[in-house]
């Protein structure tokens, strides 16, 4: 009688996860019914993805010169215009938009992508013209890193005054964010930026001749200073000044160290690490060759629709159902108690889905069925090996034995899923999540739900 | 089949145009449906391309200046638009290198594979190495190419769903290993 009971117990906790995972737990906290469990994370296959169209930028820049051919920013107020010219310079030459460019283009673009840690992503870039279309996940990022992505990235120290380039960016070795403290008792965030031998040397020139002079009380000594005081260096990045400066002495090492900000708090920390972040992506990966322009963004909701989602989940259930078949016909009773396990593996394997928010995309389908074939195979093994042994002893042993029988498969299993997990695509750690949850519920069944409910079967028997 | 007729791409990852329609208010998709339908001459797909059901988006494979310039006059005058070129925007969606797609499943097939491989050597090393070792990664590759060959040969189209089925086999193959080995134990 207490089997009877322990027995029916193990089948209604099945039957209400089984329950709670398909249907939901619905209640009224508001004025509509909702289900109390988090909503299932569909990757941009299901819903749809953000299409962001880039042109080659055909625009002109107006270019004005003085008499003697220099470039300067503007006409001076009260100067003579007849002695300025103002040309129309294409933004983009035409010798720069050659298809090497754009493959070119394609390659720094995936690489950027891949460094800002974008976790689904494709470009497109059409050889004969180069305009690019990039398909990336739409979410509160998306714009700020479209809007990183497409900046060219050059990158000089230029005089602020005649703009003559100092150094540029293929002095550049490499970047990387670096932290500290000021005397304040701040995090101060600083861009490092390292430059190769021959741009060592270079921005040790640099620096030498813009050093910001202290005042001299010598009448001689002040007249050169002032001369030399006004001597700054602009740092220029991506056509835009990042700061005007002079320094403090000469520097050998062959670095230029950039404040980013300094702060206490956690958000405003966080946001000088990713804009330092974003320029060290951008100053280690190649500029880009051709300059471009966004021409349209926009949300396209997925081509899947409902039907093929329905489709999917059919699939699947034709499959448990054939499954559930089988091993009802062959193993009986104990078939319908592992046809239950195979429920509450499926239900327990949503649940934890729902609840660590694996994100769901073709691939987890296909990670779904290959739970449900490992699932099966344990079932089988288990339901073999008892069959020809029908005592409450031989099932418990023998259940503890198969499992054992099946550690090389498990193990095999965790290193496919823990590798898939530890990757950056969301199309592969979805993959991975799902295998890894999937072989908790597994184990979560065999051990406690299958293995339990043959066990009190068997010993009422006894 | 591969070298000289390459791979069927299917509609998602072929070369197509989106024609993005920025309407005033809320759109109905019917309406763009049907004026889409007197001016083009192919299938098309029309559908929201946000949550304020605002802008309607046509997909169709391939449009002549002259269908476009026809559809642009047709929503314009439906939808009172004043400059058609502000509020329709068609641009050319490339079609998708295959390798973009693959790229991100090969590093960590490459390192599941290897550690697998790793772990069969170890526990199978009773089996012999050369059947450890080669046994799982003779039948990984062959099951990949003949499910390569089966697409290319039979010209299945790539669709979002050929890539997850490519790692169901590799998964079921390197499990299958793993259960062949330690019945040969």
């Amino acid at each position: 009688m207490k089997n009877k009971l322990k027995l029916l117990l193990y089948i209604l906790i099945t039957v209400l996860i089984s329950i709670i995972a398909f249907v939901g737990v619905y209640t009224s906290k508001t004025q509509f019914r909702e289900n109390a469990l988090p909503d299932y994370t569909l990757s941009s296959e299901f819903t749809g993805k953000r299409i962001t169209y880039l042109e080659v930028d055909d625009s002109t820049n107006d270019v004005i010169k003085d008499k003697d051919g220099n470039v300067v920013e503007s006409i001076p107020d009260g100067a003579n215009k007849d002695d300025y010219t103002t040309e129309k310079v294409p933004v983009n030459s035409e010798e720069v938009k050659t298809t090497e460019n754009y493959k070119k283009v394609k390659e720094i673009l995936d690489s950027r992508l891949e460094k800002f840690g974008a976790e689904y992503y494709l470009v497109k870039v059409d050889e004969q013209n180069g305009d690019t279309v990039i398909e990336l996940e739409d979410n509160t990022t998306t714009d700020r890193l479209l809007q990183d992505l497409v900046q060219k990235a050059d990158f000089s120290i230029v005089d602020s005054e005649t703009k003559e380039v100092l150094l540029d960016r293929s002095y550049i070795e490499n970047t990387s964010v670096v932290y500290g403290n000021n005397d304040s008792g701040e995090v101060v965030v600083y861009l490092d930026i390292k430059f190769n031998q021959e741009g060592t040397n270079k921005f040790a020139e640099i620096t030498r001749n813009y050093i910001a002079q202290e005042e001299n009380e010598n009448q001689e000594d002040q007249e050169n200073q002032e001369e030399h005081n006004h001597k700054q260096v602009s740092i220029i990045f991506s056509g835009t000044t990042m700061l005007t400066t002079s320094f403090e002495q000469e520097i050998t090492n062959g670095e230029l160290t950039l404040s980013m900000g300094s702060a206490r708090d956690n958000s405003s920390l966080y946001n000088y690490i990713s804009n330092a972040s974003i320029y060290s992506v951008l100053l280690n990966n190649p500029e880009l060759p051709i300059n471009y322009q966004v021409a349209t963004s926009e949300y396209i909701q997925s081509s899947m629709n409902q039907n093929v989602i329905y489709f999917i989940i059919g699939t699947i259930a034709v499959i448990c159902v054939i499954i559930a078949i089988y091993l009802i016909a062959k193993y009986r009773t104990n078939g319908l108690i592992s046809c239950l396990g195979l429920i509450l593996e499926i239900a327990i394997l949503l649940i934890l889905i729902r609840y660590t928010s694996t994100i769901i995309s073709l691939g987890t389908m296909s990670a779904i069925l290959i739970l449900i074939a490992v699932e099966t195979y344990f079932i089988i093994k288990i339901l073999n090996n008892i069959k020809e042994n029908e005592t409450y002893e031989n099932v418990a042993s023998t259940t503890i034995k198969t499992y054992l029988d099946t550690l090389d498969l498990i193990v095999v299993f965790l290193i496919i899923a823990i590798v898939f997990t530890f990757m950056k695509q969301v199309w592969v750690y979805s993959i991975g999540m799902t295998l890894f949850y999937g072989m908790i519920s597994i184990a979560i069944t065999n051990l406690i739900f299958i293995r339990g409910m043959l066990l009190e079967k068997y010993s009422m028997k006894k | 089949m591969i070298f000289t007729k390459g791979f069927n791409l299917g509609d998602e990852y072929s070369n197509y145009i989106l024609i993005n329609i920025y309407m005033n208010d809320t759109s109905n998709l019917q309406d763009v449906k049907e004026i889409a339908d007197q001016v083009l001459d192919q299938d098309f797909t029309v559908s929201y391309t946000d949550e304020f059901n605002d802008t309607a988006s046509i997909r169709v494979k391939s449009i002549s200046d002259e269908q476009l310039s026809n559809l642009k006059e047709k929503l314009k005058e439906k939808y009172s638009f004043q400059d058609a070129e502000d509020n329709i925007i068609a641009i050319n969606v490339p079609s998708t290198n295959i390798y973009d797609l693959v790229r991100v499943y090969i590093a960590p097939m490459i390192i599941a594979l290897a550690l697998v491989l790793i772990y069969f050597v170890i526990a199978f090393r009773k089996n012999g190495i050369l059947e450890a070792l080669l046994m799982p990664i003779i039948t990984v590759i062959m099951v990949e190419a003949l499910y390569i060959s089966i697409i290319a040969i039979f010209r299945i189209a790539i669709t979002q769903y050929i890539i997850p089925v490519g790692v169901f086999l590799f998964i079921l193959t390197l499990l299958a290993n793993a259960i062949y080995l330690k019945s040969r134990k």
